[in-house]
């Protein structure tokens, strides 16, 4: 057996603990960002497990489905926009926030449009779905538009997370005051580089390394929230006690 | 992405410099002073991790816009 054979299962099960952990903080605090990061790491988190999936039963157009729309196009513009909603509070992030939603709701029509054209013949058991999924969708001019969509989406989550996480890396560490927000902040933008750097290979033809940069992903960004979100201090610790928030 | 009870932005900073009274100063961590992972290599990977997301949404860029090969 392969390595990435295994690797979508451990990535699957880190990102649903991750992503449910984040959607409690949501629920509890109802705070926007937590909900953006919460979908968009559960998002991530139907990648792993499509994966996961082809490697254990094979073949299911609905699974490619979730693999390419929740975790090759769409999550890391929704994990960034939950940075971007949390150190910017202007106006017009509602207008992104609201182009988001519509442009993701685009993309899964034109998701929903390519389905009846896929080649599930060129689906190989035994080889990585991001080896094989240029051969699975029709060319571009005849039906796989959605595919012109995800560099927009992934550019766009790739400026908001990772450009979010090395500025707020950068003010605390310019204030010289919570370390633990420092290393947490560049572990998440060391994270979110890996799955882009295997991303970027996967799109020029190098899909081999995608399961690898996720599983390195979710390890970084999962360590790094945690690492961020922990009290500093006994004063933070004792608040958050009493506040009976989840960790 | 991080815990969201500090403030992380320059604007909830600009905020906190107009009502100093308001805020009750909290006790904090702080980085220290003298360390050589705070003060070099933390920047340096900052710096680092720039330049390979700038080179990324480049990559990207390259594929949207047909510079870089489309498989």
């Amino acid at each position: 057996m392969s390595l990435n054979a295994v690797l979508p299962f451990f990535s699957t099960v880190i990102m649903g603990v991750f992503s449910v952990s984040v959607l409690r903080r949501y629920w509890v605090r109802r705070k926007l960002h937590f909900l953006f990061w919460g979908v968009g790491l559960a998002m991530f988190g139907v990648g792993s497990f499509a994966e996961a999936y082809f490697v254990a039963a094979g073949w299911s157009p609905a699974v490619f489905f979730g693999w390419y729309l929740f975790g090759a196009a769409l999550n890391a513009a929704w994990i960034g926009h939950g940075t971007l909603l949390l150190l910017v509070r202007k106006g017009w992030v509602h207008v992104l926030t609201a182009l988001l939603v519509i442009g993701s709701l685009g993309a899964t029509v034109l998701m929903i449009q390519v389905m009846p054209r896929l080649n599930a013949e060129a689906f190989e058991p035994g080889r990585a779905i991001s080896e094989t999924y240029r051969d699975i969708f029709p060319p571009i001019d005849q039906g796989a538009t959605v595919r012109l969509t995800t560099p927009i989406f992934n550019i766009y989550g790739l400026i908001t997370l990772v450009g979010g996480a090395l500025y707020s890396a950068w003010l605390f560490l310019r204030k010289r005051v919570l370390p633990n927000r420092v290393i947490g902040n560049v572990l998440i933008a060391a994270g979110a580089l890996s799955i882009g750097a295997a991303s970027a290979l996967t799109r020029i033809g190098y899909g081999q390394y995608l399961y690898l940069g996720e599983l390195v992903a979710a390890v970084l960004m999962y360590a790094g929230f945690l690492i961020a979100a922990r009290p500093a201090t006994e004063e933070e610790r004792q608040e958050l006690a009493h506040s009976g928030q989840p960790a | 992405m991080g815990d969201d009870s500090e403030p992380l932005s320059a604007d909830r900073e600009e905020q906190a410099k107009a009502k100093p009274a308001a805020r009750p100063r909290r006790a904090r961590s702080r980085v220290p002073e003298d360390s050589i992972f705070y003060t070099r290599i933390v920047p340096l990977l900052l710096i680092l991790m720039g330049i390979v997301m700038t080179a990324l949404i480049l990559v990207a860029l390259g594929v949207l816009l047909g510079w870089v090969p489309w498989q």
